[in-house]
């Protein structure tokens, strides 16, 4: 793994525990200030605009520590070149990054996790990476309204992983041609063949194929 | 559990403050740390029923802390509090005999039913 990226997961994975040390203290100042409404016996003026506003700050406080928890796996994933990691993380954590700018689209990312445990054997640093910008040139193209399912199996070894775009108005078709077109596409496929990872556009044009075969620690020693 | 001796030990001083004051609304005894030597002197000088210890702190680490508490006084149950998940699983693998360990930020209902599991004489040590 190069130094950058090393230097920017231990910053990253630091600065999480440090957010969560702040939001604790303000969970608990939070939690002081319940106690104190619930043992007061007298009625408290303005007391239900109390409560919903402390209920809204333990909600904000959930939200929170939900992104240091996530971000502190993310910031991790720059710990190692190869590693055995299970689908679903990889699936969980790409959902996390891809969130914001598929919110900005005003586009649905759902997934549908495998039940068994479905193991991949790859760089997770460049699997995030290549998940995230496949996700990115689908939310790109999908259009307002659309969604956009993940999907993954391992039966037919090796695991694969389906991003699949569910327009509202526009032709599936037409999306997927989009997006084959643009050149993202093509150096997007370059650089994955170099981790082992196979893009390829759905037969059914229903989205795009990720097959990651196994990776050697080697192959990524040489990128 | 009235009037039950805890010793909190976290260098973040208002996390501390803050939940001792909580546990003192609900009639615990609460003592405070903010490093592992003051908390190794505060367990000489007044033995508290339990401790609430974090992991990570400055200068003397928490699990150096448990180390020393369960060499001076072996029955002394320890709850650890950690930033991250993987912390406690850290803390689990290192087998230092704490009997629980919590993720920060704590649900205080978990905590005291905690503290009330490791105080009971049928507490089983982790």
């Amino acid at each position: 793994m190069d130094r950058k990226s090393q230097f920017i997961g231990k910053v990253t994975a630091a600065t999480t525990h440090e957010l969560k040390n702040v939001l604790a203290i303000i969970k608990e100042s939070i939690g002081l200030m319940q106690d104190i409404m619930s043992l007061n016996k007298a009625p408290v003026a303005n007391q239900d605009k109390f409560e919903r506003t402390l209920s809204r700050m333990m909600h904000q406080v959930t939200r929170g520590v939900n992104l240091s928890i996530q971000l502190n796996t993310f910031a991790h994933v720059a710990d190692h070149d190869v590693a055995e990691m299970q689908i679903t993380h990889v699936i969980n954590q790409a959902l996390f990054a891809s969130k914001r700018a598929a919110r900005l689209k005003n586009v649905v990312v759902e997934c549908e996790l495998p039940q068994g445990a479905i193991i991949v054997n790859s760089d997770p640093l460049a699997l995030q990476m290549a998940l995230f910008q496949v996700l990115g040139l689908i939310i790109e193209n999908v259009g307002a309204g659309g969604h956009i399912h993940l999907k993954s199996h391992g039966a037919g070894k090796p695991p694969i992983i389906k991003i699949i775009a569910e327009p509202t108005d526009k032709d599936r078709k037409a999306i997927i041609q989009k997006v084959e077109a643009s050149p993202d596409w093509k150096r997007l496929k370059e650089w994955t063949s170099e981790i082992n990872v196979r893009l390829d556009i759905d037969s059914d044009m229903e989205g795009i194929t990720m097959v990651i075969e196994k990776l050697e620690s080697d192959i990524s020693g040489s990128k | 559990m009235d009037n039950l001796k805890v010793l909190l030990v976290d260098d973040e001083l208002e996390f501390v403050s803050t939940l001792a004051e909580r546990l003192e609304m609900r009639n615990f005894v609460v003592s405070t740390a903010n490093n592992g030597e003051k908390a190794i002197e505060s367990v000489a000088a007044e033995p508290p029923d339990i401790v609430i210890l974090d992991i990570m702190m400055p200068g003397m680490s928490g699990l150096a802390v448990l180390k020393r508490i369960r060499e001076e006084r072996p029955n002394m149950p320890v709850i650890l509090l950690t930033g991250m998940g993987a912390g406690c699983a850290v803390a689990d693998g290192m087998d230092h005999g704490a009997f629980d360990c919590l993720t920060k930020p704590i649900n205080i209902e978990d905590l005291i039913d905690k503290i009330g599991k490791a105080v009971a004489p049928a507490g089983k040590r982790v």
